[in-house]
C-alpha cells in the first residue's frame, strides 16, 4: 500500500531530525566548556578580626559584574565567589522570593542586589541580615554623602545607582529637552517612552507635579493619594497615546529607529550611543535616581564573607571599576580620581560625571509604602493602561 | 503507563488545584488560600472584560493568519515537495529553532519606524512620516501568527501526508474541473468574515465603517472568490475532506496557546491590545493580588477547557489523539 | 502526482516560496547584525562589518553557563519526557481500558493552561514541600528546594510530556496491528514483536516528540522565570541583559543555534541517502 512510503521517509526525516539534535547538543556544549566562574581560593584575608573563609554566593542582575573584578576579590579576600546572573528582571525575582522568605526557609544566597523599589519591603518584612558595620570599614569612609540618608542605609547598603532622566533623539528634538512637560506637546504624540512600571513613572512626573504646585512631596516622601493624583494625571495623556507605556528595556532601539522621540531611561543606555544623535536630559524639575543596595537575605550561610564583599565594592578602584563597566553613576568617593588615571575620557563624561547642578536636582524614590498601599497604586496603574 | 500519570497528577494537577483553590480564597494577598469568596472573580470580571475580549480577537485572527500561511506550505510541501519534503518540511520550522528573545528584537528592527521596510516606503512617499507599525494591533497579531505557525504546519502537513495517493491518483482520473462559480461564492464569504475578523481586531475592537474599511473587505471577498473558485475539484472532493479532521485538530491546538499568549502583547503592542495573560502577569508579579491571579487564570482555563470540551463532544466517539 | 494541474502546482510554489522567505526575515536580520560592531554596547545600529562576535561568541560573562544551562535541562527534560510519555501514549492507542478518555483528557489539559499558572502553581508545591508537614521530612533536603536545576527539569518535563504522549500515540495505527497480527501468526514471542514491530513504528513519534520537547524547553521564558532559581538560563538571562547591553554575540548564539540543526539534518539527509535507506 502506498501508505507505506510515508513512514519510511517520515521515519529518515525524523531520525536526521535526531542527529541535528544531537548534535547541536555536542556541538555547543563542546563550545560552551570554558571555565568562567570557576576559580580556587588563595590563601590571605582582608585583615578584619575575623578570618573570612569559604564561599560567597552573590544573586545579581545580568551584566553586572566584570569576571576580572570576581577573580580580583577572590584573590584579595581568600573567598571563593560563586556569582551567579539570575536576576533577570526585579519584579519575577521579588514574586519568586516571596514565598520562599514568607515561609521562612532560605534562598540559598548569601547577598543579593536588591532593586530600589523592594528596599522598604524586605526592610519591613524583616527578611534581611544587618550587616555589622564594623566589617565595612570603607562603605563608612567612601560612601557618597548623597546617599548616607537614604531610608535602610544600615541594613541596605545603598551602590548602583542612577537617574532615570530623558533619553531624546537629538533630530526631533534639536533644542533638547528641558523639562517633563516638553513630552506632553503635539508634537511629540505617541513617540514618547515611559516605564512600563507604575513606580518610576509616579516619581518622575510627581516631580513634575510637584513644580506645578499640585503635590507637596519630594518622591521619597510621597503619600499614596499623591501618587495616584499623578496616576490620574496620566491617565489621560495615556489612553490618548500621546505617552507609551510599552516600552520595554530596549528605548535605545526605539530611539535609533525612530520609533520613539523620548525615553524616560537611564544615562547607561545613552552614554555609549554616538552623541550626535541621542542626547541625555535631566529636567529642570529634577529626575527620579533609583538607588539598588546590596542587602544580605535571612538564611544566609556566610554573612561574613557576603560583609567582606560588599565592603571590598567601596575601594575607590574597586567602584571606579564598577563605574567603567556598567555606566552607572558612581556611588563612592574617589572614583572619578581612579579614573581620570585609567579612563580619563569617562571620566569627563557629562552624562556619567555630571556637574553639581544635576546632581542637585536627583531625588531618590521609592518612598516606603506598605503592601496594600503599594498594590493599590499597581491596580490603578494597571487599570489605566490595560484598558 | 502507571509514572507518566502519577507525574502528571503530582506536578501538574496538584499545582494546579492548588491555583484553582487560590482565586476562591479571601485573603488577597496571600499565597496560601484562606477562607472562601468570589470577590476575585467579581473584581476580575467587572475590569478584565476588554482583555479578554482582546485575547479571543487577536488569539482569532492570528489563528487564522497562521492557517492562511502555513496550510497552503503544508501542502505545498506534502505534495509538491518531491524527494526533498523533509527538508523543506524543515526549511519551514527551522527560524524557530533559534532563540525567541533575539526573533522578537530582529522583528522590532524589520519593523522600525525608518527600518529596512518602512523606510524605504515612507522615502518614497507610499506611507506618511509618521506611520507606525511597531505598538500596534497589527504588529501583536503579526508577532503571535509567526509564532504560531509551526504548530499549524507539522499537524497540517502530517494531515496531508495521511491523504492516502492512491485515492489522489483516482480522484485525478475522474475530475477535471475546478469549483467553479459556485466556489466563488462560498470563497467570497469566506474571505468576507475572515476580512471582518481582521478589520475588527485591527481597529481596536471598534466597528470601523470607513472607506478603506469598506476597500479592504471588498479585497478579502475578491481574493476569497479568486482562491476557492481556482481550488481543482480533486483538491475538493478527495484531499480536503480526508484533511480536514487533522486540519480541525490542528486549529484547536494553535488556538489555544494564542489565547493563553501574552509577550507579544507586551513587546510587540500597546495600552489597547493587553490581553488576558499581560494582566494574569501583573496582577502576579507586581500587583501580588495573587487571588485576583489566580481567577483569571481559571477563567482563561476554563474557557479553554469549554472549547476543547466542544471539539471533543462534535467529534462524538473519535478520539482527537486519532487525528492529531 | 505529475497529474496536477500545472497552475495549481505554480501558484502552491510561489506561496510556499514566498511563505518560507517571510519567516527567514528575522534570521536574515539576526544573521546580518550579528556580523557588526555597533560601537556601542546595544546592537541595534548597523555600523561596521565586523567578526568579532564570532571571533569571541563567549567573551559576554555567563553567556556559556546560560546557554550549557539551557541545554542541559532541555536535554534532561526531553528525555524524561520522553521515557514517561512513550508507554502512556502506547497504551492509550493500543489498548482499551476503563478511564480511558479521562486519561486522554488528561493529557490535554497541560496543553489548555497557561504557563503563568503552571509556574506559579510549582513555585507554590516547592515552597510547600520545603515547609509543611510531612513532605519536609519526607523528601530529600535540597531537591525541591530551594529552587534549582531540579525543579525547573520538572517544570519543562511536565510541559513537554502531553507532546510527546500525542505524538506516540499518533503512531498507533491500524497498519502496525495488522503487522502485529501477522508476527503473531508466524510465532513470535511478545519480546520480539515489540522490538521488531512496535519500536520501528513508534520510533519516528518518539523522536519528534522529543525533539519538540527540546525546542520547546530551550526557548521557554515564562516557566523558566518561576522555577528556575539559582539556576542561570539563557532566555531569562538575556532578557535582563537587555538593560544593560545586547552583544553581537546574543545573535551569534541565535545563528548557531540555527545552522548547527540545519547542517546536521543536510549531513544526515545525505548520509541516508547514500545508504540507500531511501
Amino acid at each position: 500500500m502506498s501508505t507505506f512510503n510515508q513512514p519510511r521517509s517520515r521515519r529518515t526525516f525524523l531520525r536526521q531530525m535526531g542527529l541535528g539534535a544531537a548534535a547541536l547538543g555536542v556541538g555547543v556544549s563542546v563550545a560552551g566548556c570554558s571555565s568562567k566562574g570557576s576559580t580556587t581560593a588563595k590563601t590571605g584575608g582582608l585583615g578584619a578580626s575575623s578570618p573570612v573563609t569559604g564561599t560567597v554566593r552573590w544573586a545579581a542582575n545580568s551584566g553586572e559584574i566584570d569576571p576580572k573584578d570576581v577573580k580580583r576579590f577572590e584573590a584579595a579576600a581568600g573567598v571563593t565567589l560563586d556569582y551567579r546572573e539570575v536576576i533577570a528582571d526585579a519584579d519575577q525575582f521579588f514574586a519568586s522570593v516571596k514565598p520562599q522568605l514568607t515561609a521562612g526557609l532560605s534562598i540559598g544566597y548569601d547577598l543579593i542586589c536588591l532593586s530600589s523599589q523592594y528596599v522598604s519591603v524586605y526592610a519591613e518584612h524583616d527578611w534581611l541580615i544587618k550587616p555589622d558595620s564594623s566589617a565595612l570599614p570603607n562603605v563608612t569612609k567612601n560612601l557618597l554623602p548623597q546617599l548616607s540618608s537614604v531610608a535602610h542605609r544600615d541594613i541596605a547598603i545603598p551602590y548602583d545607582y542612577a537617574p532615570l532622566g530623558l533619553a531624546y533623539s537629538k533630530k526631533d528634538f534639536p533644542s533638547g529637552l528641558h523639562s517633563w512637560g516638553d513630552l506632553l506637546s503635539k508634537a511629540a504624540h505617541g513617540k514618547v517612552g515611559l516605564y512600563s512600571t507604575p513606580i518610576p513613572n509616579v516619581a518622575a512626573w510627581g516631580l513634575y507635579l510637584k513644580s506645578q504646585g499640585k503635590i507637596d512631596h519630594a518622591p521619597a516622601e510621597m503619600t499614596i493619594e499623591e501618587a495616584l493624583e499623578v496616576v490620574a494625571f496620566l491617565k489621560p495623556y495615556i489612553r490618548s497615546g500621546q505617552l507609551l507605556t510599552t516600552q520595554g528595556e530596549n528605548a535605545v532601539q526605539k530611539l535609533a529607529s525612530g520609533d520613539l522621540f523620548a525615553a524616560v531611561a537611564p544615562p547607561v543606555n545613552v552614554a555609549e550611543v554616538d552623541p550626535v544623535t541621542v542626547g541625555f536630559a535631566v529636567p529642570t524639575e529634577g529626575a527620579p535616581a533609583y538607588v539598588d543596595r546590596l542587602a544580605i537575605p535571612k538564611g544566609a550561610a556566610n554573612p561574613r564573607a557576603a560583609e567582606a564583599l560588599i565592603d571590598w565594592w567601596f575601594q575607590p578602584e574597586n567602584a571606579a571599576s564598577f563605574c567603567k563597566y556598567t555606566l552607572q553613576y558612581p556611588y563612592a568617593r574617589g572614583v572619578k580620581d581612579v579614573l581620570a588615571k585609567t579612563d580619563p575620557k569617562l571620566a569627563d563624561n557629562p552624562i556619567i560625571f555630571p556637574g553639581e547642578d544635576v546632581l542637585n536636582r536627583l531625588f531618590p524614590y521609592p518612598p516606603p509604602w506598605s503592601d496594600n498601599e503599594r498594590a493599590s497604586l499597581s491596580r490603578a496603574w494597571t487599570a489605566v493602561i490595560s484598558g | 503507563m502507571a509514572p507518566a500519570a502519577i507525574w502528571l497528577v503530582v506536578f501538574f494537577l496538584a499545582p494546579l488545584v492548588q491555583v484553582v483553590r487560590l482565586s476562591f480564597s479571601a485573603d488577597e494577598f496571600g499565597l496560601t488560600a484562606k477562607g472562601w469568596s468570589l470577590g476575585s472573580y467579581t473584581a476580575a470580571l467587572g475590569a478584565f472584560l476588554p482583555n479578554l475580549a482582546n485575547s479571543l480577537t487577536i488569539g482569532l485572527l492570528a489563528t487564522t493568519v497562521a492557517f492562511l500561511v502555513g496550510v497552503p506550505l503544508a501542502y505545498g510541501i506534502s505534495f509538491y515537495g518531491g524527494r526533498r519534503r523533509a527538508l523543506l518540511l524543515f526549511l519551514a520550522v527551522a527560524p524557530f529553532l533559534t532563540s525567541y528573545l533575539v526573533r522578537v528584537i530582529s522583528w522590532q528592527t524589520l519593523l522600525g519606524a525608518s527600518g529596512p521596510v518602512l523606510g524605504p516606503l515612507k522615502s518614497l512617499g507610499l506611507v506618511g512620516d509618521r506611520f507606525v507599525v511597531m505598538g500596534t494591533s497589527f504588529s501583536v497579531v503579526a508577532g503571535l501568527s509567526y509564532q504560531l505557525i509551526p504548530f499549524v504546519i507539522l499537524p497540517s502537513y502530517a494531515a496531508f501526508q495521511r491523504v492516502d495517493r492512491d485515492l489522489c491518483a483516482a480522484a485525478a482520473d475522474l475530475y477535471s474541473g475546478r469549483w467553479g462559480a459556485r466556489g466563488a461564492v462560498l470563497g467570497s464569504v469566506l474571505g468576507l468574515a475572515v476580512g471582518m475578523l481582521a478589520v475588527y481586531t485591527l481597529s481596536g475592537r471598534r466597528l470601523d465603517l470607513s472607506p478603506t474599511a469598506a476597500l479592504a473587505l471588498l479585497a478579502f471577498a475578491m481574493v476569497g472568490a479568486l482562491v476557492a473558485a481556482s481550488v481543482t475539484e480533486s483538491f475538493l472532493h478527495v484531499v480536503l475532506p480526508l484533511s480536514v479532521p487533522g486540519l480541525t485538530a490542528a486549529g484547536v491546538l494553535t488556538f489555544i496557546p494564542a489565547l493563553g499568549d501574552y509577550v507579544n502583547a507586551a513587546l510587540l503592542g500597546n495600552v489597547r491590545t493587553q490581553m488576558l495573560g499581560n494582566v494574569i502577569q501583573t496582577k502576579f508579579l507586581t500587583e501580588l493580588d495573587y487571588a485576583g491571579a489566580a481567577a483569571l487564570s481559571s477563567l482563561l482555563l476554563a474557557i479553554t477547557l469549554a472549547i476543547l470540551g466542544l471539539y471533543l463532544h462534535r467529534l462524538r466517539g473519535t478520539a482527537v489523539l486519532d487525528l492529531v | 502526482m505529475s497529474r496536477r494541474a500545472p497552475a495549481e502546482g505554480l501558484a502552491v510554489r510561489l506561496y510556499a516560496a514566498l511563505a518560507i522567505l517571510l519567516m527567514f526575515a528575522p534570521v536574515l536580520v539576526m544573521i546580518r547584525y550579528s556580523l557588526n560592531d555597533s560601537g556601542t554596547r546595544f546592537n541595534y545600529v548597523l555600523h561596521r562589518f565586523s567578526v568579532d562576535a564570532w571571533m569571541h561568541p563567549l567573551d559576554v560573562p555567563q553567556l556559556g553557563l546560560a546557554i550549557r544551562n539551557s541545554l542541559t535541562v532541555a536535554v534532561i527534560a526531553s528525555l524524561l519526557a520522553v521515557l514517561l510519555g512513550t508507554p502512556f501514549g502506547y497504551a492509550l492507542g493500543r489498548y482499551r481500558f476503563r478511564g480511558k478518555s479521562m486519561a486522554s483528557s488528561l493529557t490535554f489539559l497541560p496543553l489548555a493552561t497557561p504557563e503563568i499558572v503552571m509556574g506559579a502553581g510549582l513555585l507554590t508545591v516547592s515552597v510547600a514541600s520545603a515547609s509543611t508537614a510531612p513532605f519536609k521530612t519526607l523528601l530529600p533536603e535540597g531537591l525541591l528546594y530551594p529552587l534549582g536545576m531540579v525543579t525547573v527539569v520538572i517544570a519543562h518535563a511536565t510541559l513537554g510530556l502531553s507532546f510527546v504522549i500525542i505524538n506516540v500515540r499518533a503512531r498507533v495505527d491500524r497498519e502496525t496491528l495488522v503487522l502485529e497480527e501477522a508476527a503473531k501468526d508466524l510465532g513470535a514471542i511478545a519480546p520480539t514483536v515489540f522490538r521488531t514491530i512496535w519500536l520501528p513504528a513508534l520510533w519516528p513519534g518518539v523522536v519528534s516528540g522529543g525533539l519538540l520537547v527540546f525546542a520547546i524547553s530551550l526557548d521557554d521564558f515564562v516557566l523558566t522565570n518561576f522555577t528556575a532559581g539559582s539556576t542561570v538560563m539563557f532566555p531569562t538571562w538575556a532578557y535582563g541583559l537587555l538593560r544593560r547591553e545586547l552583544p553581537p554575540q546574543v545573535d551569534v548564539v541565535g545563528v548557531m543555534m540555527f545552522a548547527v540543526s540545519l547542517v546536521a539534518v543536510i549531513a544526515a539527509g545525505a548520509l541516508g541517502r547514500r545508504r540507500g535507506v531511501r
